[in-house]
């Protein structure tokens, strides 16, 4: 097989061989099986992620995404209640 | 003869979202990391963006790609990119006839994924959010 590159990536090819001290063509091919390997873990994690939602909804464990955004935004006024009270706290605390 | 798959051909509705568990976790993960390597307002900020990106699926859900990890599975499952400076985040969705009238009604949300599952860069900070479709 014969892959044909760009002359950009040749030469970052060739400089990143020359600093292991390696052939161009070998680091070309660890490379590669490198990225193929990462791509096939890619794909089938992200299928078990698929795989896990599938189980989790056929289970009845979901629910409607506009509850879940309405739980955040609860989270969000109290966390920001108690820092506007911390904040006061601290500023009566300096005061005295 | 198996029951035909429901069509996902409608003219506009408007659909149902639905999140599963996992995919809501996946979303706290994310947004946990996101302040940690961040801030608390960027991660705000990337959240909003976020369910803003999520709500648009219930007008449009069938104008994204179906995802290469369909294949696996007897019904599509689409994707939507949402990317956030330079990082991606892969929301994972399939269309379901929730009624039974054979007509797709809901927008499961199964799975939300980083798209390299790498830690995000902290120089994010400052970028804009917004989906690649």
């Amino acid at each position: 097989m014969t892959i044909t590159i760009s002359p950009e990536t040749e030469s970052i090819l060739r400089e990143e061989a020359a600093r292991r001290g390696q052939e161009a063509d070998i680091l070309a091919d660890t490379l590669l099986a490198e990225a193929l390997a990462f791509a096939r873990r890619e794909f089938e994690e992200t299928v078990a992620g698929i795989e896990r939602g599938l189980q989790a909804a056929a289970e009845g464990q979901e629910r409607p995404f506009e509850d879940y955004v309405a739980d955040v935004k609860r989270r969000r006024l109290e966390r920001d209640r108690e820092q506007k009270a911390e904040a006061s706290e601290r500023a009566a605390c300096r005061a005295a | 003869m198996p029951p035909a798959a429901p069509r996902e051909d409608e003219a506009s509705r408007i659909y149902v979202v639905r999140l599963s568990e996992p995919a809501e976790a996946e979303i706290e993960a994310a947004y946990l990391r996101l302040m940690r390597l961040t801030s608390l307002s960027f991660a705000d900020r990337w959240q909003d963006s976020l369910f803003a990106a999520i709500e648009r699926l219930s007008a449009f859900p069938t104008s994204y790609e179906i995802a290469p990890e369909s294949e696996r599975f007897s019904r599509p499952v689409r994707r939507m990119l949402y990317r956030l400076g330079r990082v991606t985040y892969r929301v994972l969705f399939r269309l379901d006839d929730e009624d039974g009238d054979g007509v797709v009604d809901t927008v499961r949300i199964l799975h939300v994924r980083h798209g390299a599952q790498q830690e995000p860069p902290p120089e994010l900070e400052g970028d804009d959010g917004g989906y690649a479709g």
